[in-house]
């Protein structure tokens, strides 16, 4: 498989910035969805306390 | 008319299927070598015993199918269902022999339950399992979510075009990169990738809650497994509920979220499209529906009065829901806990979310976003249709990477598969129903099984009817494969029998 | 007509496992030593909540030490006195409850159950919460006395010669199809082995 490795291979070094990156903003679209599910239930706390 | 296959497409069959298994067979040597290692000699004597027999078959049918012949469209719908079926059974054989399975059936049970990361299981006593039996099942919900066959494809087939056929067998469709053993690296590389962020942040958090390095490594590990593949196996019988930890819970949130992205959508976010995220069919998708369906069981927890503040409402209602809706089947609750504690509204907005599951070429099941976009849309197309000029040409698109037009084609596969989802879905939760088990609780267990969820409320357990224990591993085969290739296995069949 | 020999030894194959299946023996699993047991609480956890309760159980897996306190588990299954790796009946999934007690207290656990041991059985006294708001509406015991009924023994599961014999047989039949692959079967396909560059 070490063929692969060459200047245009995926797991090419120059292309883990992005692949993190990619992490990061998935990261971060998730923790969003959960932001969302925190307020909906201090909502509903509220409406029903 | 039917037309009775040939000696070559049994020979062609035969072949694929014993490469796969061959696949199977080798990787039954980590959790050997996990019990090697942890010296758990009597695990390590049932993986020798497994692996012998994985490779026996694998090598036997390749010694007597001796072809030249590439895979046809049929062929690679019958080598994906058919490996399937072959691996659950061989694949059962380190269950059974480790003595915490009650019947064959069970431990087969297990198998297709980790295959195809549903997370349902009928094995007694996991808190006293071997580390190595551990291994093999996170590994196998691991490699069941990567698909078997992409396992396959990648260390074992030749590039053939036939080869792109059984990838699609198995469920897959898309094509990140031009080539399909590509494809399968481009997976590979995403998944690993993720398994080396996630299982530190587990381990490292495992460690500061109190766990030993080795159990917080192989915890991480596991947890991990069973996240990322929206399995739902969990190393102790109190699944995720073990750690009591806010950190944990958020780390696996995200990973088996993530986990039920489309392996497009990771691709596209990772060579620079991160908008992507924000204007895909399936995120916008499944952010509306997620957010719909924990809308309701948080209000109806609230109602209900069932946690004392907004921050255990959000960590139990969130989790539950999120997991069902992944496909993942996590759970911070006991399974009893949903009809006990969260009741009908809870119980409901939860089969909802696992009913519809997540998205599609990803390792999540259910009916997925692509296809509640699609028919969405088409919906909304047909209304706008109907109340503008009859000269007025409509047309509707969706995005996912690139604009797609809808056509009447794409819609009509979309509602098909919906529909052969919801009929599933009423059988199963009608032949509970039949058993004498509650409606809504036999509705909740058949959808979970359908749609590769995993979550239970009770239904589910070793006394369950062999009938059922049956239905659900069909359900569970079908929901993966997403029907056509189990349907093409049954076709093949009747071929035998009653072809001319 | 090798296809349809490979069916019968399918079917055969498939059927003796199926006739396996009905083979184990079944007996009278251990009943829980608690009353109400772990499943009681969890099915009645809005009667149950707020009441002291005593609970025992075997230790499972680990002390997660938090500080002051420590989290452990408590099994009152049917594998608390006995697990499978030493030949209990099998008698259902595990049942438990976790337990937040101090961690003095729970040092006094030696053994914790797993593969290779029955954990030590314990009693503890405390209040049984059915959505716990200090742990995240956790269902949970908070103990603030432990006592250990039964120390916990090593669960020694050796290797049974019937099995090691049909490793080795089933191990020689395998290597000995690899070796006639290698030799008559089709080229370059069956080892997992990158061929190209």
């Amino acid at each position: 498989m070490s063929r692969r490795r060459g200047e245009n291979g995926i797991t090419h070094i120059k292309r883990w910035p992005d692949y993190i990156g990619g992490i990061l903003t998935e990261t971060g679209f998730i923790l969003g969805l959960t932001l969302v599910a925190f307020l909906l239930a201090v909502i509903a706390q509220v409406i029903y306390r | 008319m039917i037309v009775r296959p040939r000696k070559e497409d049994h020979l062609v069959i035969g072949k694929y299927t014993g490469k796969v298994i061959t696949g199977v067979g080798l990787l039954m040597v980590v959790p050997m070598i996990t019990s090697i290692v942890l010296g758990e000699w009597d695990t390590v004597v049932d993986f020798v015993i497994s692996i012998a027999a994985c490779l026996i078959f694998g090598f036997g049918t390749q010694l007597l199918c001796r072809t030249e012949k590439d895979l046809s469209w049929s062929h690679g719908l019958v080598v994906a269902s058919g490996s399937w079926g072959m691996a659950t059974v061989l694949g059962a054989l380190p269950h059974w022999l480790s003595g915490h399975e009650g019947t064959y059936l069970d431990a087969m049970f297990d198998v297709m339950s980790g295959y195809t990361t549903t997370g349902l299981y009928l094995l007694q006593d996991l808190d006293h399992v071997s580390y190595g039996l551990n291994m093999w099942r996170h590994l196998l919900t691991y490699a069941g979510g990567q698909g078997i066959v992409v396992i396959a494809l990648t260390f074992l087939f030749k590039g053939t075009a036939g080869a792109y056929k059984v990838y699609v067998g198995e469920g897959k469709d898309e094509r990140l990169l031009p080539n399909v053993v590509q494809t399968a690296r481009a997976i590979w590389l995403v998944s690993l990738a993720w398994l080396g962020v996630g299982t530190l942040a587990l381990f490292i958090t495992g460690m500061a809650l109190g766990q030993e390095p080795v159990r917080a490594f192989l915890h991480g590990l596991w947890v991990f497994m069973g996240a990322w593949s929206t399995g739902g196996f969990a190393p102790q019988s109190y699944n995720t509920m073990w750690y009591h930890s806010l950190t944990y819970e958020v780390i696996s949130v995200v990973i088996f979220i993530a986990g039920s992205f489309n392996f497009a959508l990771h691709w596209a976010v990772w060579t620079g499209k991160r908008k992507e995220i924000l204007r895909n069919v399936e995120t916008v998708s499944f952010s509306i529906t997620l957010t719909l369906t924990v809308l309701i069981a948080t209000f109806g927890l609230a109602k209900a009065g069932v946690y004392p503040d907004a921050m255990t409402l959000f960590r139990k209602a969130f989790y539950q829901l999120a997991s069902g809706h992944t496909t993942t089947g996590f759970s911070t609750i006991y399974s009893r806990a949903f009809v006990t504690q969260w009741g009908p509204v809870g119980v409901m907005a939860t089969t909802i979310a696992m009913a519809i599951g997540a998205s599609a070429c990803s390792t999540a099941g259910g009916i997925k976003g692509i296809r509640m976009g699609v028919i969405f849309k088409a919906f909304m197309q047909d209304i706008r249709k109907a109340i503008s000029p009859e000269s007025a040409v409509v047309r509707a698109k969706y995005h996912h990477v690139h604009d797609v037009y809808l056509e009447d084609g794409l819609v009509r596969s979309a509602m098909t598969i919906t529909i052969a989802y919801l009929v599933l879905y009423a059988l199963t939760a009608i032949v509970g129903t039949l058993y004498g088990y509650d409606f809504l609780q036999a509705a909740f267990e058949g959808v979970s099984a359908a749609s590769n969820t995993g979550l239970s409320c009770g239904v589910t357990s070793p006394g369950m009817p062999a009938v059922m224990k049956v239905l659900y591993i069909v359900a569970m085969w079908l929901g993966r494969l997403e029907f056509m290739s189990v349907f093409a296995l049954a076709g093949y069949a009747v071929s035998i029998v009653r072809g001319k | 007509m090798r296809h349809w020999l490979r069916l019968v030894v399918a079917f055969v194959l498939g059927g003796a496992l199926v006739m396996a299946a009905g083979c184990r023996a079944q007996g009278t699993p251990e009943p829980s030593p608690n009353t109400p047991s772990s499943s009681g609480l969890v099915e009645e956890p809005k009667k149950y909540d707020g009441s002291t309760v005593t609970f025992t159980g075997e230790a499972i897996g680990e002390v997660m030490v938090r500080g002051e306190n420590a989290w452990v588990h408590l099994n009152d299954d049917a594998y608390y006195l006995k697990n499978v790796e030493e030949g209990a009946q099998l008698g259902g999934y595990n049942a438990g409850m976790p337990v937040w007690l101090p961690a003095g207290e729970a040092g006094k656990i030696t053994t914790f159950g797993d593969y290779k041991h029955e954990g030590d059985v314990v009693t503890v006294t405390g209040e049984f919460h059915a959505a716990c708001p200090e742990h995240g509406g956790d269902m949970d015991i908070h103990a603030t006395a432990l006592e250990v009924v039964q120390p916990g023994h090593r669960a020694a599961d050796p290797i049974k010669p019937g099995k090691a014999v049909l490793a080795v047989a089933l191990a020689l039949l395998a290597g000995a199809l690899f070796a006639a692959n290698r030799v008559w079967g089709q080229r370059g396909e069956i080892a997992p082995r990158v061929r190209k560059g």
